[in-house]
């Protein structure tokens, strides 16, 4: 709150004919939810994004960011044992941690603030900031900063607050360097990452190093995160063969205190003649585990960091379309331990300025599975841009 | 068999004499006014402000304005969206005559490259697909082939009937109609495995910069009933864009 309070005051005294320039969005999420186990559950989010942008012109710095207020209308809790097998949702109970998660009713936060200054093939930027990247659709093995609530109900994630330099060279040759600091040099983040695009066959290849504090598992005893150095050696590339698109991204992780894992995606997508646009992608994952039951410490990992369980997971996705301003698609996952989720989904036009967005989600399979079998949520979404 | 041979025969023969099969002097004018149509529509280098406005079977309409520069003949192209605020920000690039699509996300400050089968996608669900926006070189897309001299529009048109080749589009085949004068293109017919899918209506020719250059472009899709109505709002070919522009750098960059 006092880093949004903060930043309002930046924009309010900058000098006299500074024009900012503000955007953004109103959105309203209706989420109702049914399992096999848990009473109905109805979630009432609305969320405001307050994009600003100032400077930016020759000889000037930009400030650019955004401020989101999220405001749940319904209750402040979430009874999560609705994604957990029973015998995990009794062992949480038992250890005290619960299934009935508290979150904040109303939250305003400073997503993205940052400042840039781009001089010939160099930009430097400072603050919170978007450090994405990555070919993936379904997982970004490769994103090692950013983290993914899976309860989260907004769409976006946060910034990371980095220090980032930039130097470009070419169509798509690109050296960077990220700084995360943290309380210390020793347990900051350092991301180095070189990219290039090879005109004569369509490729664009990166290659990315980091080093970071990890904090995603969960100890098995205490259920307290455990916080691990973790080094990694990635590799991205995407482009064309035999009229497929295909993409591949991946690491190699060296850990501090687990065992050390290869973490990858690789897909292809091929779009027909009548703009339908079908896509495949796999993810191996050496950190999950090839058999269930999963322990508790693993969904916990799961829920709270989005961390996948299992070790092969499979993404199917078809969309087109259906008119002019409405895109019709289907996402449908499946796991190597025998539970599946698919999401169909339509994105409409509504007006000029606002889309509606509606999709669901229905699983099945082993009910040790990542996807707990017998959930069926339904969403409607408006949003509204300015 | 025998039977299957003697129709393939006559079928021929009642072809070419009804004049459906090419012969090699229509084959040689094709491709010399498809040479003439290139040359006529190549333009080295531009930068302008296009409207772009969708207009369904419904009667909706959706209007979304862009920047946009091309180079090198515009095999080089970068849609900047300045309007409406959805995609306010948001840039395509476009290299090799469409071939290495980039689209830039800006709330998500996220780079996707594209396959190049994704050039049959609709641009913004607009009536569009990148490969039409695409100029890339017409005789390395197309084999042309001489249909007659027609009117189109009040004009003298050149009617060419054209094969996409292994390298082009992805429609079955196309008909082009261009002026007899200047071989600017008037009129452009779409045609897929199921037949007539689109119409492209050029028109409003100004002198820009010592150039004749058309300031509308209508698509007409037969099949969904909508069209959509490409608008050049300002347009300047004197100017060489910064070749920075046509790379990844310029995605991520603000261009206001």
């Amino acid at each position: 709150m006092k880093s949004v309070f903060l930043l309002l005051t930046s924009l309010l005294i900058l000098p006299v004919g500074a024009q900012v320039d503000i955007s953004g969005y109103y959105e309203n999420t209706l989420q109702v939810e049914y399992g096999d186990e848990t009473d109905e559950l109805l979630l009432d989010t609305s969320k405001l994004r307050l994009d600003f942008e100032a400077g930016g012109g020759e000889e000037e710095l930009l400030f650019t960011g955004n401020i989101n207020g999220i405001t749940r209308h319904t209750a402040a809790s979430l009874d999560v044992s609705a994604y957990l097998p029973e015998a995990v949702a009794a062992e949480l109970e038992s250890v005290g941690i619960g299934t009935i998660w508290p979150f904040p009713k109303d939250r305003i936060y400073v997503a993205n603030a940052y400042l840039e200054w781009n001089t010939g093939g160099i930009r430097l930027r400072a603050g919170k900031q978007q450090l994405s990247w990555g070919p993936g659709y379904g997982f970004n093995p490769t994103d090692l900063f950013h983290r993914k609530d899976i309860l989260d109900p907004t769409y976006e994630k946060e910034g990371v607050t980095a220090f980032r330099a930039d130097y470009f060279r070419g169509i798509g040759g690109q050296i960077s360097v990220i700084e995360v600091p943290g309380d210390t040099w020793e347990s900051g983040g350092y991301a180095v990452r070189l990219c290039t695009h090879i005109s004569t066959i369509g490729y664009d290849i990166a290659l990315t190093l980091h080093q970071v504090q990890d904090t995603l598992t969960v100890d098995p005893v205490n259920f307290l995160m455990v916080e691990q150095k973790r080094r990694a050696v990635g590799l991205e590339t995407s482009g064309t063969l035999l009229g497929l698109g295909i993409w591949f991204e991946g690491n190699y992780n060296y850990m501090e205190s687990e065992d050390d894992f290869i973490r990858f995606i690789s897909g292809i997508d091929y779009t027909f003649a009548s703009g339908m646009n079908v896509k495949l992608e796999g993810l191996y994952n050496d950190r999950g585990e090839n058999r269930t039951p999963y322990q508790s410490r693993q969904w916990l990992s799961y829920i709270m960091n989005g961390e996948p369980l299992a070790e092969f997971q499979g993404m199917v996705a078809v969309s087109k379309d259906m008119t002019e301003l409405m895109t019709g698609s289907i996402y449908g996952f499946g796991c190597s331990d025998g539970s599946y989720l698919i999401n169909p989904r339509i994105d409409y036009s509504i007006a000029q300025n606002a889309d509606l967005t509606l999709y669901g989600g229905f699983t099945s399979g082993d009910d040790q599975g990542q996807f707990v079998p017998g959930l069926a949520s339904f969403v409607g979404r408006i949003t509204v841009y300015f | 068999m025998k039977l299957l041979v003697t129709f393939v025969f006559i079928l021929s023969l009642v072809s070419y004499a009804f004049g459906t099969v090419p012969d090699s002097t229509s084959m040689i004018e094709g491709e010399r006014y498809l040479a003439l149509m290139e040359e006529a529509e190549t333009i080295s280098y531009s930068s302008g402000i296009v409207s772009q406005i969708i207009t369904t079977s419904g009667g909706d309409e959706r209007v979304l304005t862009m920047k946009m520069w091309t180079a090198e003949d515009g095999d080089l192209s970068l849609m900047a969206y300045t309007d409406p605020a959805r995609v306010r920000g948001d840039k395509i690039l476009q290299r090799d005559g469409g071939d290495d699509i980039w689209y830039y996300m800006k709330r998500r400050d996220r780079i996707r490259h594209f396959s190049g089968s994704s050039r049959r996608q609709s641009v913004m669900g607009s009536d569009f697909s990148y490969e039409d926006l695409a100029t890339g070189d017409l005789t390395d897309d197309y084999t042309a082939v001489f249909v007659g001299i027609e009117q189109c529009n009040g004009d003298s048109c050149v009617h060419l009937s054209c094969i996409p080749t292994e390298s082009g589009p992805s429609y079955h085949h196309i008909e082009i109609w261009a002026g007899n004068d200047d071989y600017l293109t008037r009129r452009i017919e779409y045609y897929d495995e199921d037949g007539h899918l689109k119409t492209l209506y050029v028109s409003d020719f100004k002198m820009i910069d010592g150039r004749k250059v058309a300031m509308n472009l209508e698509m007409k899709n037969l099949r969904d009933g909508s069209r959509t109505v490409m608008l050049q709002k300002e347009i300047s070919l004197t100017q060489e864009p910064d070749p920075v522009l046509f790379t990844k750098q310029a995605l991520s960059r603000d261009l206001d």
